[in-house]
């Protein structure tokens, strides 16, 4: 019961063998396990997190893209506005051109026509004066056909 | 009659006491089981040879858990293991703290080598620990282990220097230190370890039925863990104050 002997030194021994055993059969493969899981939920971690930066970056370029694109299509619409409108104030222009060209036309159509009628009225009054002399003369002699020609051509006239 | 009955109670209690010590103290008395045939004979006690049972038990115990190991899809072995030693390392490491992380596979390994040393009665072994060979060899690891740490931690200038704080004059009390720790620490395992097993025994003589179970989960089961506990919580405190 109450002796120190040689016993102490094998118990000590024994204590530092068991020690050794343990470390190498129990605690340093769990350990070794247990760190390599450590290692690989951190590994998948870092990945997830990167995957995630990686989508986060994906969703700022879709909405940098899609403000780009939503500019583009203003700018767009506005051009296409502004061109229409041109196209609308020449157009215009040009049918008023047009009208007033078709103006201009008919104006100077029935300014031709007048002068046309014009001119065939006054051949046709020299025609009738010419006749009216002619038939004057025939009549009559010296101031008295002065005065009938003058007279049919009034008749004449008068009856224009 | 009832004079003649009391006196043949008396008798048999006596008788029953005479017996009780001779029994106690073989069982007491840490038997020499062989003797290795140098420098006159040297006797190795049953302590050391139940120690050898209880290595093999924790070694094979550890190698059939620890086979095929993976990192996922782990066996239920494997899950036993794992959790074995994470509960075991965190236990020691709530005790000792970060710093004295190197220390924690050895005192895991006390631990439970104390917890099944002293339970071992219940399988009709006889405790290592009521040997004080054992203690006296688990105190003295303990307190190198100690110094050991403190020594590796700061140097030897430091740790020398540490025995003069916090003031000059404690000096002497903390070179006693030294011996009265592995001393305290080997005398408290031994005497409950020895002290649990005297009073079981007791206990079986006088009431042997039913009473002694109850008792046997105190003194056997509960206060042999409590003590393998105590041991190597005391040792991490004295560690930890040595690598502070």
């Amino acid at each position: 019961m109450l002796r120190l002997d040689w016993n102490l030194l094998f118990t000590v021994i024994n204590l530092l063998l068991l020690f050794v055993l343990m470390k190498m059969f129990l605690f340093k493969p769990v350990q070794k396990i247990l760190d390599e899981r450590q290692a690989e939920a951190d590994k998948q971690f870092d990945e997830a997190k990167a995957r995630q930066d990686a989508a986060d970056g994906m969703k700022a370029q879709y909405e940098q893209s899609m403000a780009n694109i939503e500019k583009e299509r203003e700018d767009t619409l506005r051009e296409v506005r502004r061109n229409a409108d041109a196209e609308y104030h020449r157009i215009v222009e040009d049918a008023q051109d047009k009208a007033k060209q078709i103006k201009d036309d008919a104006v100077a159509e029935a300014e031709n026509k007048k002068t046309q009628i014009l001119k065939k009225a006054e051949k046709e009054i020299a025609d009738m004066v010419v006749d009216a002399a002619v038939k004057v003369v025939g009549e009559k002699e010296g101031a008295e056909v002065d005065s009938s020609l003058y007279n049919e051509f009034l008749n004449k006239a008068g009856d224009k | 009659m009832e004079l003649y009955n009391n006196n043949d109670f008396k008798f048999t209690l006596i008788k029953n006491m005479g017996n009780l010590t001779e029994k106690l103290m073989e069982e007491l008395n840490c038997e020499t089981v062989f003797t290795i045939p140098v420098f006159g004979g040297i006797g190795v006690a049953e302590s050391v040879v139940v120690t050898w049972i209880i290595m093999a038990v924790m070694v094979i115990a550890a190698i059939i858990l620890t086979r095929n190991l993976r990192v996922d899809h782990i066996s239920r072995r494997q899950a036993v293991a794992e959790t074995i030693v994470t509960k075991l390392n965190g236990m020691v490491e709530s005790m000792i703290g970060p710093e004295g992380k190197r220390y924690v596979p050895y005192l895991a390994t006390v631990l439970v080598y104390i917890g099944i040393a002293n339970i071992i009665g219940l399988f009709g072994f006889k405790s290592p620990t009521k040997d004080l060979n054992v203690t006296a060899a688990l105190a003295i690891m303990s307190i190198v282990l100690i110094e050991g740490a403190g020594i590796y931690q700061h140097g030897v200038k430091k740790w020398l220097h540490k025995f003069t704080e916090p003031i000059a004059i404690v000096t002497p009390i903390n070179i006693l230190e030294v011996f009265t720790r592995p001393l305290s620490l080997c005398m408290r395992l031994f005497g409950n370890v020895l002290g649990s097993y005297v009073i079981m025994e007791l206990l079986k003589i006088i009431v042997p039925v039913v009473v002694p179970a109850v008792f046997c989960l105190y003194f056997d089961i509960f206060d042999g863990l409590l003590q393998a506990y105590v041991f190597v919580f005391l040792t991490s405190l004295y560690i930890k104050e040595a690598v502070e």
